[in-house]
C-alpha cells in the first residue's frame, strides 16, 4: 500500500475507532447516568467548532500549523464522525419541535453539501483534465466577450453583401444568445452536448443554403461554438467546484449559531442530573 | 486560394552580433600585441575563426571606474577578463558581506508577524516604503556613459584594510574557471583607480582554449588544482576513494563541453520541431552501440539518456550535474562475464553539458575493484543493445516515469528545476487556495501563475523554479538577483533591484515578471527623471522569510501541489504514483 491508498487506510482506521469510541461512551454514558443527548451533544458542539476551525488555518496560510491538506482530511473524516453522533445525539430520529427541526435540518443540509462538495471536487476536477487546454475561472468572461466580438466581426463582414441573409438571421435567432454569456451550465455538469450537437446540426442543414462566402463564413463561426463551448464547459465545472461552498459555509456560520442557542436553551430549561 | 511567396532569408551567422561593436582595427592590434595573446601561435587557428576574428568579434573593451564592482562572488558569468591597464583587486574568502554586494540575507518572520500579514497587508499589490526605494539609500550605483549601471564601492580603502585582497595587474587573466564550467563566481573583484579590461564572452575563450596549447594547460592546470577532485567527488563514485587515488584520476580526467552555452535563448524554438528534429539538434557525446571508452560524468548542464526504438529514439532518463554515465558497462566488462557489451543508451547534450571523462583503463585500474559491493550489483544482456537499458544506480532511477513525461521534461528543461511547482490536475480544484497564500505573504500579489504547459494530468505551473542553471543571473548589472547564501533559493533583492529587466528578458521559462510598484496610498511610483513608472523584478522566492516554507504547497488542501527537485526523478515518481 503506498502514498494515498496509505493514508485513506489509517484515516478510515482512525475514524472508526473514533465512531465506536463515541457510541460506546454515549452508550456507557446512558446507562449509567440515563441522561440521553448530554455526552454526545457536547461531543458534538467541540467536532462542529473543530471542523470549523478549517475556515481559520486556510486564512491563515501564513503560519505553520500544520499543512492544509492534512486538516482537510480531519475536517472530512471529522465531519463524517459528527454525522454519526449527531445520529446517537437525537436518537436516531427526526427532532419534534420547531427549533431542533429546523437545526436539524440545517445540520445535515451542511454535512450534504459536505460530502456532495467532495465528491464534486473528485469527480469534476478530473472531468476537467481530460477536457485538456482550460482557462482560469476568473477569465473565462474576458474570453466569451472576445468570441462573441470575434463572432460579430465575421457577421459584419458579410454586412455590405446582398444575399447573407440566412446566414444573419441564423445567427440573431441562435447563436447570439449562445455568445452573450454562458451557456448550458447544467448541461455541462451531467456530460451532456446536447445544445453543441444542436447548433452543429443547424449549422450542417444550414450550409446548402449558403454560397462559397458564407460557407467559410460559418465554419469559422462553427469553429467559434466549439470553442464558446469549451469555456462554457470550463465555467460550468469549475463554477460547480466553488458554489457548492457558498451552501457548505454559510450554513455553517447558521448552524454555530443555532448550536450555541440550542446550548443554551438545553441547560437553561434543564433540571439538572436525574 | 494563392500561395502566398516563400520567404528566405540569409542563414544567421555566429558573428552576426559581435559583442563588442564599438571595437576598433587599432584595439584590435593593440589587444593581439599584449601577452598572452602576442605568445599565441595564430596559425594554429582556422581561417573561417582566427584570433583576430575572436577578438574582433567575441571580446570587447569596458572601463571601470574606481570602486565599481566588476565581478561578485556567487553571481554567475560567462565571461572571462584581462586587465589591459590600471588594476584591480581581489577579495579573498570570506569575501564581502551580502549588504556590500547589492544582496540582502533574508530575515525570517516571526510567528506574529506571519499571522499579522493577514490583516495589516496593503489593500493594492506591489506596496513599497517609498524611502527603500531611494537610490541614496539602497546600494551606490552609477550609469556609464553607454548606459549601464555599475555597483560600486565607495569606501575601498576600508574595504582594503578590513577584508583580505589581492592585486592583479595588467595583462592578468581573471573569471576564466567560472566563465568556463557555469559555476558562480568565487570572488568579487573591483577596479581600484581606473580600469580598462578586455572581455571575451565564453564562445570565444572556448575557441583560444581549444587552439592554445599553453592556454588550455594553463586553463585546465588552475582547473585541476582548484575544483575537479571537488566536482568527482559530488558522485558516489568516487566519493569513496582516498586523496592520492584521486589525484591520479584527477591526472587523467578529460574535460570536454558540448552544445550551446546560451541554451536559453533558443530553446523555445528549439522546442517547436518534431521529436527526432530536436533530437537531431543535441549534440551526441556517446553513441548507443560505440565501444565505452571511459566513465562520464557530468560536471554542468544536463544530457539526455535515450536508446534506439524502433524508428525513433525513447528518452528513458536525464542527467543531470554529478551525474554519471556508461558504469554498468564498464561493470560487466570488466566483470568479464561472457561477451563484452558496448553502449546500451545514447547520450545527448540537453543546452550544453560539460563533461569529465575518466578513461575505461583509469576506472578499472582505481574505480571498479574498490566500488562498494551493494553499489556494483546489476547485468546487463549484451544480447540486447535496443532493451530496455539500464544505467547508473540511483542516478537515472526513473523508474514508474511514463517515457512521455521525461521527453517531456527534457524537451521543456524543466529537468532544470530545483523547486519546480507541479500540480497534479486531477486533484487540484481549482480554488487558488495556492495563489491566495502566496499573495498574502507577497504584497498582495502572487509571485506564481498557477498556469502552464501540461503533460496527461501534471501542470508545471509558471513559478520560478530555482534553476541548477540559473540564467536569469547571467548579467544583473546590481547583483539584486542572487543565491540566497547556504540554502540557494533564488531571490531578488527589491531595494537594490533597477527594473532593468534582464532577469526576466533572460529566463526561458518567463516566471520572472516586472511589475509597477505603489507607495503608501496606493499610487503609482515614477522616476522623476524619465516619468516613467518604477518597475520591479518579481518572482517566487520560495517564501525565504516566511516560517514553515513555500505557502503555495502548505496551503493546497488536496495535496495537489508540490515543489519538486526534477532531478531526484526517485521521489518525483514516487509523488506522480501516489
Amino acid at each position: 500500500m503506498k502514498g494515498f491508498a496509505r493514508r485513506r487506510f489509517v484515516n478510515v482506521t482512525f475514524a472508526i475507532l473514533a465512531a465506536l469510541l463515541v457510541v460506546v461512551s454515549s452508550t456507557v454514558y446512558v446507562t449509567a447516568i440515563n441522561q440521553n443527548g448530554f455526552l454526545t451533544g457536547w461531543i458534538l458542539f467541540g467536532l462542529v467548532l473543530a471542523l470549523s476551525g478549517y475556515r481559520i488555518r486556510k486564512r491563515v496560510s501564513t503560519l505553520p500549523i500544520g499543512r492544509a491538506s492534512s486538516w482537510l482530511q480531519a475536517h472530512i473524516y471529522g465531519g463524517l464522525i459528527a454525522l454519526l453522533a449527531f445520529f446517537v445525539h437525537v436518537g436516531w430520529r427526526i427532532p419534534d419541535g420547531v427549533f431542533e427541526g429546523v437545526f436539524a435540518i440545517v445540520f445535515l443540509l451542511v454535512a450534504l453539501s459536505g460530502v456532495v462538495g467532495i465528491a464534486i471536487n473528485r469527480v469534476f476536477a478530473r472531468r476537467l483534465t481530460r477536457r485538456g487546454e482550460e482557462v482560469i475561472f476568473e477569465r473565462i468572461p474576458g474570453f466569451m466577450v472576445r468570441l462573441r466580438e470575434q463572432a460579430e466581426e465575421i457577421l459584419l463582414a458579410s454586412a455590405g453583401e446582398t444575399g447573407a441573409a440566412v446566414l444573419r438571421e441564423f445567427y440573431f435567432s441562435r447563436l447570439s444568445s449562445f455568445f452573450a454569456g454562458p451557456r448550458n451550465w447544467l448541461g455541462h455538469l451531467v456530460s451532456s452536448n446536447r445544445t453543441l450537437y444542436k447548433l452543429q446540426n443547424e449549422m450542417d442543414s444550414l450550409e446548402r443554403y449558403l454560397n462559397a462566402d458564407d460557407r467559410e463564413r460559418l465554419a469559422e463561426l462553427r469553429y467559434l461554438v466549439e470553442r464558446k463551448d469549451e469555456l462554457d464547459f470550463a465555467y460550468a465545472l469549475q463554477g460547480a467546484m466553488k458554489f457548492w461552498l457558498f451552501i457548505h459555509v454559510p450554513l455553517t456560520g447558521a448552524l454555530l449559531i443555532g448550536m450555541l442557542v440550542h446550548t443554551v436553551l438545553v441547560h437553561a430549561f434543564s433540571g439538572g442530573l436525574s | 486560394m494563392a500561395e502566398a511567396p516563400q520567404r528566405s532569408i540569409r542563414r544567421p551567422k555566429r558573428w552576426d552580433q559581435p559583442f563588442g561593436p564599438d571595437l576598433t582595427d587599432a584595439d584590435v592590434e593593440r589587444i593581439l600585441a599584449m601577452a598572452p595573446f602576442d605568445g599565441m601561435d595564430q596559425s594554429r587557428f582556422a581561417p573561417s575563426a582566427t584570433l583576430r576574428d575572436i577578438i574582433r568579434n567575441d571580446a570587447r573593451l569596458v572601463s571601470y571606474e574606481s570602486g565599481d564592482l566588476i565581478l561578485r562572488a556567487g553571481d554567475h558569468g560567462t565571461s572571462t577578463f584581462f586587465v589591459m591597464a590600471g588594476t584591480v583587486r581581489v577579495v579573498l574568502p570570506p569575501g564581502l558581506p551580502n549588504t556590500l554586494l547589492g544582496r540582502a540575507q533574508p530575515k525570517q518572520k516571526t510567528v506574529w508577524q506571519s499571522l499579522a500579514q493577514v490583516w495589516s497587508r496593503p489593500k493594492l499589490p506591489e506596496v513599497r516604503d517609498i524611502a527603500r526605494l531611494d537610490p541614496k539609500t539602497a546600494t551606490d550605483t552609477r550609469v556609464t556613459e553607454q548606459g549601464e549601471t555599475r555597483a560600486r564601492i565607495t569606501d575601498i580603502d576600508d574595504i582594503c584594510e578590513r577584508y583580505k585582497t589581492v592585486t592583479l595587474g595588467e595583462t592578468e587573466m581573471f573569471g576564466e574557471i567560472a566563465a568556463l564550467t557555469r559555476a558562480p563566481r568565487t570572488s568579487t573583484i573591483f577596479a581600484q583607480g581606473r580600469v580598462e579590461l578586455l572581455e571575451i564572452r565564453r564562445p570565444g575563450i572556448r575557441d583560444i582554449r581549444n587552439r592554445v596549447a599553453s592556454f588550455k594547460e594553463h586553463i585546465d592546470g588552475l582547473y585541476r588544482q582548484r575544483s575537479l577532485e571537488a566536482h568527482l567527488r559530488e558522485s558516489w563514485v568516487f566519493k569513496h576513494l582516498d586523496h592520492e587515488t584521486m589525484s591520479r584520476i584527477v591526472d587523467l580526467t578529460l574535460f570536454e563541453t558540448y552544445g550551446n552555452f546560451d541554451w536559453q535563448a533558443s530553446f523555445m524554438r528549439a522546442a517547436e520541431g518534431t521529436p527526432a528534429e530536436r533530437l537531431e539538434k543535441e549534440p551526441v557525446i556517446a553513441r548507443e552501440g560505440d565501444y565505452p571508452d571511459g566513465l562520464l560524468m557530468v560536471r554542468a548542464g544536463f544530457a539526455r539518456v535515450s536508446h534506439e526504438h524502433d524508428h525513433g529514439h525513447k528518452t528513458t532518463s536525464y542527467l543531470g550535474t554529478g551525474a554519471v554515465f556508461g558504469l554498468e558497462e564498464l561493470l560487466h566488462n570488466w566483470r568479464d562475464e561472457g561477451e563484452p557489451v558496448q553502449l546500451q543508451n545514447s547520450l545527448r547534450a540537453v543546452g550544453y553539458s560539460d563533461i569529465l571523462r575518466v578513461p575505461t583503463h583509469v576506472v578499472e585500474q582505481y574505480v571498479l575493484p574498490t566500488l562498494p559491493e551493494h553499489r556494483a550489483g546489476g547485468s546487463i544482456k549484451p544480447t540486447a543493445p535496443q532493451a530496455q537499458a539500464q544505467v547508473s544506480g540511483s542516478d537515472t532511477a526513473t523508474s514508474g516515469l511514463a517515457p512521455e513525461v521525461v521527453e517531456f521534461l527534457v524537451d521543456s528543461r524543466y529537468i532544470n528545476g530545483s523547486q519546480t511547482m507541479l500540480i497534479n490536475l486531477d486533484r487540484c480544484v481549482r480554488c487558488d487556495a495556492c495563489s491566495e497564500a502566496c499573495a498574502v505573504g507577497h504584497n498582495n500579489n502572487p509571485r506564481f501563475n498557477r498556469h502552464g504547459r501540461r503533460i496527461q494530468n501534471l501542470m508545471v505551473a509558471n513559478a520560478c523554479m530555482h534553476c541548477l542553471d540559473p540564467v536569469c543571473m547571467l548579467g544583473c548589472p546590481t547583483g539584486a538577483i542572487h543565491r540566497v547564501e547556504g540554502s540557494g533559493e533564488v531571490v531578488v533583492n527589491d531595494d537594490t533591484c533597477i527594473g532593468c529587466a534582464t532577469c526576466a528578458n533572460n529566463c526561458p521559462y518567463d516566471n520572472i515578471r516586472m511589475v509597477e510598484v505603489r507607495d503608501a496610498q496606493g499610487r503609482f511610483i515614477f522616476d522623476e527623471i524619465t516619468g516613467h513608472p518604477v518597475v520591479k523584478s518579481t518572482k517566487c522566492d520560495l517564501c525565504v522569510d516566511q516560517i514553515g516554507g513555500p505557502a503555495c504547497q502548505r496551503a493546497c488542501p488536496h495535496d495537489a501541489l508540490a515543489r519538486m527537485d526534477l532531478s531526484d526523478t526517485a521521489s518525483l515518481a514516487k509523488w506522480m504514483n501516489r
